[in-house]
């Protein structure tokens, strides 16, 4: 289990991009995260995985992340953390050194899936493929917490939708997927639970189930919970023909 | 491009080196070269020859390794680099900060210049030894100067 204990996080000691988040999930989860620009989604990843100072507690299974543990969470961000110059082949061995759970089997069906050369040097692939290689090696490292960070930017939609089910097919009961994304009716099939954060604060936390039996949809909850006015452009656009 | 700098630098230094061999021929160290010197001794002037000296070992290696430094400016500049790689065009420091060796990341970045540098060090060393053992065996004897030094730092000299 993750269990984030009153994170905080500040910006040059001046912008606050988390305050006070309480968070715990479990092995099997699918979590999307979910909130505006800025709201701290990528700024909370990054802490949970030590790549960013913080203060508060953040724990794996009621111990410190630490490079003794840490190979038990992996990243696919939009950044992009792949070497460059190196092939798919050579992240495989790469990885299969360095990651002692790494997934052989898993990565050359995957790149089979997307019809990634193996050969090539990454930074030669299109942006989309890029995207996928990213994607493809925080599944295969044999982590058991995957956070992946806007990972479908660059898929078109029928690589989107075949990842989807790919995703429920392969993963194992015990991998938990930490998602952020803006596609929140995409995703709503794909994840058990939604965390939404707003300004650094979490704001809602809810099990998808409990939300189809209310007899909405996520998309509706979420505009709900960040008070959403579906009038308002058209409010708008009547003032703008009234001044002219 | 930083790495064809260096073997380029490592080629002119052992080029530059040779200004020893030049300086050290032109004292024909291999001749017995004497001057007359005169002298007033017991109320008389008397004419003795005496070897003439040639340079100084310090004299001779000064600056013959200035380009040493520049190596390791290069060495460091490429190690800088190595690391500056893991942040741009990619974020794959990420990935070396979930490894379980702390040291993966510092091996990669400074493994090379270090080894290079050491590289360059040896070369020095071993050139200038052949330089010192020219200039002890090769000189005829009598005219090395007395009380002859190597300050190794001038050797770096510009």
């Amino acid at each position: 289990m993750v269990e984030l204990k009153n994170v905080r996080k500040k910006y040059n000691g001046q912008v606050d991009a988390l305050t006070g988040i309480d968070l715990s999930f479990g092995q099997g989860e699918i979590i999307g995260l979910f909130g505006e620009n800025g709201a701290g989604k990528t700024t909370l990843m990054k802490c949970i995985l030590g790549l960013l100072g913080y203060k508060g507690e953040i724990l794996l299974d009621g111990e410190p992340i630490t490079r003794k543990n840490i190979a038990r969470l992996s990243f696919g961000t939009c950044e992009h953390s792949f070497f460059p110059k190196m092939t798919l082949a050579e992240h495989a061995e790469f990885y299969a050194k360095h990651f002692p759970k790494f997934r052989q089997t898993r990565y050359q069906g995957l790149a089979e899936f997307f019809e990634l050369p193996l050969n090539r040097p990454v930074r030669t692939l299109s942006t989309g493929q890029q995207n996928q290689v990213e994607v493809i090696l925080a599944l295969c490292q044999g982590a058991d917490y995957i956070f992946l960070d806007e990972p479908f930017v660059g898929h078109d939609i029928f690589n989107r939708e075949d990842f989807y089910k790919l995703l429920l097919g392969v993963l194992e009961p015990t991998e938990t997927v930490f998602l952020s994304t803006h596609l929140i009716e995409e995703v709503e099939g794909l994840i058990d639970r939604a965390v939404m954060i707003r300004k650094g604060t979490i704001i809602g936390d809810v099990k998808v189930e409990e939300i189809e039996e209310q007899g909405s949809t996520l998309v509706e909850y979420v505009k709900q919970l960040y008070g959403y006015k579906s009038d308002r452009v058209s409010q708008s656009l009547a003032k703008f023909g009234s001044t002219e | 491009m930083i790495a064809l700098a260096l073997a380029f630098g490592l080629l002119w230094m052992a080029a530059t080196s040779t200004a020893f061999l030049s300086r050290y021929r032109n004292q024909s160290p291999d001749e017995n070269i004497y001057h007359e010197v005169d002298t007033f001794w017991n109320g008389r002037w008397t004419t003795t020859r005496e070897p003439v000296k040639i340079a100084s070992l310090n004299s001779l290696l000064e600056g013959v390794f200035r380009l040493l430094p520049l190596q390791v400016l290069l060495a460091a500049v490429l190690a800088g680099m190595n690391y500056l790689s893991f942040y741009y065009p990619t974020r794959s420091i990420y990935v070396m900060k979930r490894l379980r060796s702390r040291w993966e990341l510092h091996r990669r970045c400074l493994a090379f210049p270090v080894f290079w540098i050491l590289v360059c060090v040896a070369v020095c060393v071993i050139l200038g030894s052949i330089y010192c053992h020219m200039y002890f065996h090769n000189t005829v004897p009598g005219r090395i100067p007395d009380g002859v030094s190597l300050n190794i730092w001038r050797t770096l000299a510009w």
